[in-house]
């Protein structure tokens, strides 16, 4: 069994909606939350635009967004 | 602080790898009948609420107990129109009276949030617009109580696994 095909799956609705939101999150604030991935020579998934290090800026642990 | 090698590891899960591992896990303690849409949907549940912190976000929190739950889907009913909210009550009981069950039962009668989890879902499947899931989660509700011990099996053996050892493979005998 894998969850290759999502046109099977139906899932907890709030799962999805988790997904929405970091994509919402990563819109408003410029800063792109990349899947990690498993291969460790990839670089951080963490993207920041120019202005990033404002104070107000989110911090990334993982795929999460954090307050700074 | 730059997350690289094996911390990152450890700590940088996406959603489709949350998923993946309690759809595997869940896989391995369940009947090679069981319904494949039914077991994807309670790993989706699981992988929901290990990234959902208990404190209030954007999102509604994960809940703390099953007195939350109590509090905020019993006591308020004007929330029992709402198919969205009805699914996620289910969903918390599945939580809390499954997955946690050994940590809820000593202050929370199980069975019967057991019983008030599946109302939740056949709530939900009633107010549900698509044909497919309201089916589903109307079969979540049927078949609550087999998810809650599956999900309470599990928790278990999670916690259990870092303590067990495991047999050395002895080497194979020379050939010839």
């Amino acid at each position: 069994m894998s969850v290759d095909s999502p046109a099977e799956v139906i899932p907890f609705e709030r799962f999805l909606e988790c997904r929405e939101r970091r994509r919402r999150i990563a819109a408003a604030t410029g800063t792109v939350v990349m899947p990690a991935s498993t291969d460790l020579s990839i670089e951080p998934e963490l993207k920041e635009r120019a202005n990033a290090d404002a104070a107000d800026s989110p911090r990334c642990i993982g795929n999460r967004l954090v307050d700074a | 602080m730059s997350l690289r090698g094996p911390l990152r590891e450890l700590l940088a899960i996406d959603q489709r790898q949350t998923l993946e591992f309690f759809v595997l896990r869940l896989q391995d303690i369940s009947d090679p009948t069981v319904d494949r849409q039914e077991l994807l949907y309670n790993a989706s549940v699981l992988a929901h609420y290990a990234q959902v912190s208990t404190q209030p976000d954007v999102d509604v929190p994960a809940p703390r107990n099953l007195g939350a739950v109590f509090d905020h889907f019993v006591a308020d009913t004007t929330l029992l129109d709402d198919r969205l909210m009805m699914e996620t009550a289910g969903a918390q009981c599945l939580l809390l009276a499954g997955f946690f069950e050994d940590q809820m039962r000593r202050r929370h009668n199980i069975r019967w949030y057991a019983e008030l989890g599946a109302s939740f879902f056949r709530r939900a499947a009633l107010h549900e617009r698509s044909l497919d899931k309201a089916r589903l989660l109307d079969a979540i509700a049927r078949r609550f109580e087999p998810w809650r011990r599956r999900h309470a099996q599990l928790s278990r053996e999670l916690r259990e696994q870092p303590y067990l050892l495991t047999p050395p493979v002895p080497p194979e005998p020379p050939r010839g």
